[in-house]
């Protein structure tokens, strides 16, 4: 596509002078299909759908209302070794419409000019806790023992945020620490052969236990919603305002699939399908152990007062630490309209705890 | 006379010159946003800023020196072990087929394993980069010492010239040539190699400059790096190049 494109306007090099947009026309009418990134991963060679996506997948509906309207709903898929990055070309280059994804990556994308809004936050934030993991040798007792040790956290990612406010609360800034940018599957590789002194992490640290080969030192469970990361459900800007009927239909989905997870009778099943990448049910029933109305609450799609704080604040950790140079609203980033029309449509208003 | 050299100094141009020209006619209308296709005048001053922090002149440094150190490292093994092979068949018994065969596996293929032996500092980048230096020198200096023509050695032996003698007026001037081409190439992978380990695990250099600018959506700081590689790579070739023309100025006379 970029080749074709590259090679017509090398052509026309020479007659720049006449170059006219030959994107003018953004036209209403419904695109052949629409992609969707997030929770779509290669596991065992095979295309394997796991979170909101199986979900979607399971209920059928989506697909259903798509066909109604000869429109196809592609997965997208990722490689975990850079999910935020391969969502933001995506999303830049137009090969994809919604992912489910990260707050920093997001806001990254923001900043660079390319601009997402939030569709549906994600509860407590989906698998969001976090952890900060050492060799099992290690002698440390909290991270302040680590001060001038080696902690591999992979930058931009959303685990990072509650990371630097980790070091924050015990008073520590990152320049006390050697800080390696590197992959999760790298930095297990490496946290377990002990050649650095901390990984931080997100629930892959119940693997690493299990296996034998770390040592949890920190988690964000039973903590605030502060110490977890968010990964929750955005669209591209330019689509969601081109589509709006579409956009509903997407985020309509969405709460539907959060509200047949959030019955804790279909609590067994969605397990079954976290485990397709391989990861094993001990480690899947330690990520997800609310029971009742905790596992409810852990669901709610619903924007409530302290997202638009927490954007802020992370908008705000960015600048200061030039992950973004040019400040963006939080605020904008935001689009509760969708979900709002979602709830009241599929009568679930007041079903969740909290404001919408 | 004039217009050869003419020629030879433009025609190299033309190739880059018509892909920067495509590159500014393609992002100077609206058929791609800079955030999938940068201008080149971002770049330009994404260099300079980058530049001007500091930032670069660290990156590089971090980079260089590990390429010398490695490449020092994996390069000298790599003569001994070449000459080791060619000369004694003892060794060329012992290792010569493990050695052929370990040839076969790119460098980046030892990525993982050496993260886990040796940890994410600069133990597995600079083992890396000599792996990466080691084989083509020593497979070279294999070649050149083979290649010595039997006639001048049964010389040498007919003049009962001492082992030292016969390395230092016969083998090394007899096989500078070939060596020099096998260093060449074997500091051009090692530059490869290191900036695709940077990439994966490094606190700074030139690949993890890269690397942390495509996590950041940064693709500016992204053809900085993509730019400096190749003009690094290329302008290591050329030095070894310029020191294969002086040091075998012999052979043209």
């Amino acid at each position: 596509m970029i080749n074709r494109r590259f090679l017509l306007k090398a052509g026309v090099a020479g007659l720049a002078a006449v170059t006219a947009p030959a994107i003018v026309t953004r036209a209403q009418a419904l695109p052949k299909s629409i992609r969707i990134a997030g929770g779509v991963n290669f596991a065992q060679g095979q295309l394997q759908l796991t979170g909101y996506a199986a979900v979607i997948e399971h209920q059928g509906w989506l697909a259903a209302e798509l066909d109604k309207r000869g429109v196809a709903l592609e997965p997208f898929a990722v490689s975990h070794k850079a999910t935020g990055p391969q969502i933001n070309e995506g999303f830049a280059n137009r090969s994809l419409e919604f992912a489910s994804y990260g707050d920093l990556p997001t806001i990254i994308c923001n900043a660079n000019g390319v601009q997402t809004r939030l569709l549906v936050p994600n509860g407590m934030g989906g698998s969001g806790d976090t952890f900060l993991v050492v060799p099992v040798g290690s002698a440390a007792k909290d991270v302040a023992d680590l001060k001038g040790k080696r902690i591999a956290v992979h930058r931009g990612r959303p685990w990072e945020i509650p990371f630097f406010r980790l070091l924050a609360a015990r008073g520590l800034s990152p320049s006390d620490f050697t800080i390696l940018n590197i992959d999760p599957m790298t930095g297990a590789a490496a946290v377990s052969a002990g050649k650095i002194d901390g990984l931080f992490t997100m629930t892959d640290a119940y693997l690493l236990e299990e296996k034998g080969v770390a040592r949890i030192l920190w988690s964000s469970k039973g903590q605030g919603p502060e110490w977890k990361m968010r990964t929750e459900m955005f669209g591209r800007k330019d689509f969601i305002e081109s589509q709006p009927e579409l956009t509903q239909l997407v985020t309509t989905a969405y709460i539907k699939a959060a509200h047949w997870a959030s019955d804790p009778a279909n609590k067994d099943k969605y397990l079954e399908f976290q485990g397709r990448t391989g990861t094993p049910r001990s480690v899947l029933n330690r990520t997800y152990d609310e029971q009742g109305d905790a596992w409810r609450q852990r669901w709610a799609p619903l924007f409530a007062h302290d997202i638009a704080q927490r954007y802020q604040d992370t908008v705000q950790y960015a600048l200061d630490n030039k992950l973004i140079r040019q400040r963006i609203d939080a605020a904008s980033l935001l689009a509760p309209s969708f979900a709002g029309n979602a709830l009241k449509s599929l009568g679930l208003e007041g079903y969740w705890r909290g404001e919408a | 006379m004039m217009r050869s050299t003419l020629q030879q100094r433009l025609l190299p141009l033309l190739v880059p010159g018509l892909i920067l020209a495509t590159w500014l006619a393609a992002t100077s209308g609206d058929d791609f946003t800079a955030q999938v296709l940068v201008p080149p005048v971002a770049v330009l001053d994404s260099f300079n800023e980058l530049l001007a922090s500091g930032e670069l002149t660290d990156h590089l440094r971090a980079s260089l020196s590990r390429l010398l150190l490695g490449f020092g490292i994996g390069s000298g093994l790599g003569l001994g072990f070449g000459i080791l092979l060619a000369r004694s068949a003892l060794v060329n018994d012992f290792a010569g087929p493990f050695f052929q065969a370990v040839r076969q596996v790119p460098s980046i293929a030892f990525l993982p394993m050496l993260i886990l032996l040796l940890g994410v500092d600069e133990g597995f980048k600079l083992a890396i980069v000599a792996k990466a230096a080691f084989f083509p020198v020593a497979l070279a200096t294999h070649d050149a010492v083979k290649g010595i023509s039997k006639g001048w050695l049964e010389v040498a032996a007919i003049y009962r010239l001492s082992p030292l003698r016969v390395l230092f007026r016969l083998i090394l001037p007899a096989t500078v040539p070939p060596v020099l081409t096998g260093l060449r190439l074997g500091l051009t992978r090692a530059w490869i190699v290191l900036v695709a380990a940077e990439l994966m695990a490094a606190e700074n250099g030139i690949g993890q400059m890269m690397e942390m600018g495509r996590q950041m959506f940064r693709i500016d700081t992204v053809m900085v790096g993509v730019a400096l590689t190749g003009l690094i790579g290329f302008a290591l070739d050329q030095g070894v190049r310029l020191a294969e023309r002086r040091l075998v100025r012999w052979k043209a006379v």
